[in-house]
């Protein structure tokens, strides 16, 4: 197990050297914070001055360098614009957006597993076409567009959930579905297709010779054995949930990381781009290992060293 | 409320006193001079020849006294209705005078209960909510860090030294007093019971202060990063003279043109000394300590902004100037960065205030009759620079610049129909702009009867003349996706312009690099420019104006007239006298529009979406946003 897990660990290292690297040299790419809240009539002298104090007039390799050594002490630095740590700014952002990715997540596994389920046992019935139906109008539908259509029929048509902010569970509800439409429709679609394969398996025909209860070879025979497919997508989601939820961050004015790196980059604050997609690359690499490790419970043929 | 009515009545007594006296002198007067002419003292004469020559004389002179009697006393009868008629006429006036009081008095009364009935009707108990698009990054409206970008403002924490009428003049009655020491020096006299959120007392110690900190200048942070170092280039030096006295030496080199008004700017914070040196730059950042007519109470980055009502907020409701004692209780401004989901958050109740929504999301919610709808010309006069400092043609190296030859300018301004995009793509209140602004503050008003009309015939021969029968390419570029219907705009500006004969590739631009472009003067062709008007007084049209101006294109080369304009800017910026200093002023205004230096375009006009129970009425004529301490809330 350890020697399967220290190469992963070394591994993910250098991805997330490799990422906060190109992010440093992206965001310097992208402009100069300073053209980007200096007053119009600001003097030359002061914008001098700001460009000295954040060490913007030092070459880039010195700029570099001072970024490293900051990443291994984790000092980052302050935001340009708040002046307050911005591992900090991050970090109390954090738990907003971890909260909204987990709901959505949980989401997907309560509606998109069970309908694909259905979908897959039924094959062929309108439960099996309207699951296919929703699963193509949640893929196609934008997220934002989504958003604003449930605050217009929740929020302001039925008046049952608040239409932003954060605050207690109800504010969650609309974001978590937001979030969650695209996933849902995702992962119901490969849990119905990744069903039918199984249930085709002679093991499966077995099985139901042998007298079991239909539902015990669908939840202990087919879908263990299907889901080993989803696990991977669903861990990349969990990913992507957290990293991607900057659109219904804006719609619904949830106040979360993905909203913070947006303007971030907008007005090129570079200490708080780099914290922020440090921690996104971070929850990437771990959420990778976890799928990988997941392997090993849910597959018993999958052994550390390849044992089989 | 009280006191305010009983001096106007005593104004009004006094003023009746008066006219009565004068009647009264009047017809004294008059007497006076009658008085003086009456010389008719006689002497006795003896019997004879001589005596009846004598009497004949006498006859004759009798005779003539008593014409001269009778003219006198016909000449006092004149003057006796004369007189007559000056006291009838006087007491006619004092007549009227009374009436015209009694209907003004009248008018007043019916003013004072139309006002009190609307005092009535105002709940001052009430708060509001209100969303916008975006929020300060800090709460310290002097560094640059909190006018970042497109940012919000909390500038309601902030009242400036010297408060404002509606045209953005400083008017006495503030935090201070000023007064002009030679031309050269300004005296701040500070009003007594000032004082800050925190209770401490305002005094010139705070404002020199505030001034050393917004120069970059205070000795406990000399590396702040002010935004208003722009604002405060006309100060040299300062000097405390007491507690209560300051005196600020204008830069004879930049003296301003309103050094008054640069203290009375819209949210110019004025900071209290010991409170900002004990919790720093950081922990104000996080708390404002100030003397605006909200208090800060909470904030949560990225979520709302909490504050109360400033119950010691000096200027009352009546006050000539502004801010002024708010209505509202208690102001919650909260971010809702997505426009449609303002729009929800309003119709679903959660908030009362949606600001900047587009009017065509606005319009229709105004007429369910539910909301009101709030215009307001916004502080941003849009026009088009045009690259005529710049010597070479960038499609043509080595040919002079088209931009030069001042007929193409011209094509350019009536190739445009302004008036026709104003109505048909934006609200149809905005105003044409003849320099930075409209021509509504201070403007030369022989230009305005000038203008630039729509002609395109005219504009396809001014381009023929000028060597372009066949077409004059150009680049168009503009910052996309920052004000309403931007895209839109300029799409039809670039249409009109090729229907004339300009080849036009229009390249929206994204705000930091195109900011940063026009900062170090590397574009070279045109570009729309959305130039803040804050100042409304004509010394800010030289801001941009001139050649040298921040945002301008390189300058290659010169015309005589631009020339002349950086010339009546730089003579301008050195003249103390107000009156020479706004000829100098208006006649390089005047040049740089009839040289149609730019493509002149409109003012911008911002539209907010209020709950039925806020009323607004702009006080400035040009406000940044919806005047918070002018907004009502009405008993339902």
């Amino acid at each position: 197990m350890a020697a399967h897990l220290i190469p992963r660990l070394l591994q993910s290292i250098a991805v997330v050297f490799v990422v906060v690297s190109l992010v440093f040299v992206g965001s310097r790419l992208i402009g100069d914070p300073i053209q980007a809240y200096a007053a119009q009539n600001a003097t030359e002298e002061s914008i001098a001055a700001q460009r000295e104090r954040l060490g913007l007039l030092d070459p880039l390799i010195v700029q570099y360098g001072n970024f490293l050594w900051g990443v291994v002490r984790l000092d980052f630095g302050d935001s340009i614009f708040s002046e307050q740590p911005a591992w900090d700014e991050v970090m109390s952002r954090l738990w907003s957006t971890v909260q909204l990715s987990l709901a959505a997540f949980i989401l997907i596994l309560a509606i998109g597993v069970p309908i694909g389920v259905l979908a897959a046992i039924r094959r062929g019935s309108i439960p099996d076409l309207l699951a296919r139906l929703i699963a193509l109008v949640g893929q196609a539908m934008p997220n934002f567009w989504l958003g604003l259509l449930l605050i217009f029929v929740f929020a302001v048509q039925l008046g049952w959930l608040p239409t932003s902010g954060r605050g207690g569970f109800e504010n969650l509800v609309l974001p978590a579905i937001t979030l969650a439409g695209f996933g849902a429709a995702a992962a119901m679609r490969l849990t119905r297709s990744g069903m039918l394969e199984v249930l085709s398996n002679d093991y499966i025909r077995t099985a139901r010779a042998k007298g079991l209860a239909g539902r015990t070879v669908i939840l202990r025979h087919a879908l263990r054995n299907a889901l080993l497919g989803l696990v991977t997508v669903l861990g990349i989601m969990l990913a992507q949930l957290l990293a991607g939820s900057i659109i219904v961050e804006v719609v619904f004015a949830w106040p979360g990381v993905g909203r913070l790196i947006f303007r971030s980059i907008s007005l090129r604050d570079f200490p708080v781009i780099q914290v922020g997609v440090l921690v996104i690359a971070v929850w990437f690499v771990v959420i990778n290992i976890l799928v990988d490790l997941s392997y090993n419970i849910l597959d018993p043929r999958i052994r550390v060293g390849g044992e089989t | 409320m009280a006191r305010h009515w009983t001096q106007l009545r005593r104004a009004r007594l006094s003023r009746r006193s008066l006219l009565r006296a004068s009647a009264r002198a009047g017809v004294g007067a008059a007497g006076l001079a009658l008085v003086g002419c009456g010389d008719d003292d006689d002497d006795d004469q003896p019997q004879s020849m001589a005596q009846a020559q004598q009497q004949d004389q006498d006859q004759q002179q009798a005779m003539q006294q008593q014409e001269q009697q009778q003219a006198m006393q016909q000449q006092a009868q004149d003057q006796q209705q004369a007189m007559q008629q000056q006291e009838d006429q006087a007491e006619q006036q004092a007549q009227q005078a009374e009436q015209q009081e009694q209907t003004e008095e009248e008018a007043q009364a019916q003013q004072q209960e139309q006002a009190a009935a609307a005092d009535d009707n105002i709940d001052y108990t009430a708060t509001a909510i209100g969303a916008y698009g975006s929020f300060p990054q800090i709460l310290d409206q002097g560094s640059a860090l909190a006018r970042g970008g497109q940012s919000a403002s909390n500038s309601y924490h902030y009242a400036s030294v010297f408060p404002l009428e509606p045209q953005g003049t400083a008017v006495p009655g503030g935090l201070a007093e000023w007064e002009f020491v030679g031309a050269e020096s300004l005296i701040v006299r500070m009003n007594p019971g000032r004082v800050f959120h925190n209770g401490d007392p305002v005094t010139a110690e705070d404002v020199k202060f505030t001034i050393d900190r917004l120069s970059n200048k205070a000795e406990y942070n000399p590396d702040y990063n002010s935004a208003w170092t722009g604002e405060l280039v006309w100060t040299a030096d300062n000097e405390l003279i007491d507690q209560n006295t300051l005196r600020i030496d204008q830069n004879s080199e930049s003296a301003s043109v309103d050094a008054a008004n640069s203290l009375a700017t819209g949210g110019f914070p004025v900071f209290p000394k010991n409170h900002l040196e004990s919790v720093g730059d950081e922990g104000y950042a996080q708390f404002p300590v100030a003397t605006g007519p909200f208090k800060f109470v909470e904030w949560s980055p990225d979520e709302k902004i909490v504050s109360v009502r400033n119950e010691d907020f000096y200027n009352g409701r009546d006050f000539a100037g502004a801010p002024r004692t708010p209505y509202l209780a208690g102001f919650e401004a909260r971010l809702i960065p997505e426009i449609g989901a303002r729009v929800s958050a309003l119709e679903a109740g959660e908030i009362d205030l949606a600001n900047s929504i587009p009017p065509d999301l606005a319009v229709p919610l105004g007429e369910t009759g539910d909301f009101n709808v709030y215009y307001h010309p916004a502080q941003r006069g849009l026009h088009i620079k045009l690259p005529m400092t710049i010597d070479e043609d960038p499609y043509n190296p080595g040919q002079p610049n088209p931009w030069r030859d001042k007929r193409v300018r011209i094509a350019a301004n009536l190739a445009v129909d302004v008036d026709a995009i104003t109505q048909n793509i934006m609200t149809g209140r905005e105003n044409y702009t003849y320099s930075l602004s409209s021509g509504q503050f201070g403007f030369p008003k022989d230009i305005l009867e000038q203008r630039w009309g729509y002609d395109p015939e005219r504009a396809k021969e001014l381009l023929v003349e000028a060597g372009f029968g066949d077409g004059l390419e150009t680049d168009l570029i503009y910052l996309s996706g920052l004000y309403t219907n931007d895209q839109l705009f300029m799409e039809a500006i670039a249409e009109m312009l090729r229907e004339v004969g300009f080849i036009v590739n229009l390249i929206p631009d994204d705000i930091s690099k195109f900011l940063g472009e026009a900062r170090n003067k590397e574009l070279t062709a045109p570009y729309l420019f959305p130039q803040p008007a804050g100042f409304t007084s004509l010394g800010s049209f030289a801001i941009g104006v001139d050649s040298a101006a921040t945002y301008a294109h390189k300058v290659e080369v010169l015309s005589d007239e631009r020339a002349e304009v950086d010339r009546l800017i730089g003579e301008a910026r050195a003249e103390f006298d107000t009156d020479k200093r706004r000829v100098l002023l208006e006649d390089a205004v005047r040049i740089h529009y009839l040289e149609a230096s730019w493509l002149f375009l409109f003012e911008l006009v911002q539209t907010h979406v209020g709950a039925s129970r806020l009323e607004w009425d702009p006080f400035f004529l040009q406000p940044a946003s919806v005047e918070l301490w002018n907004l009502r809330s009405v008993k339902t």
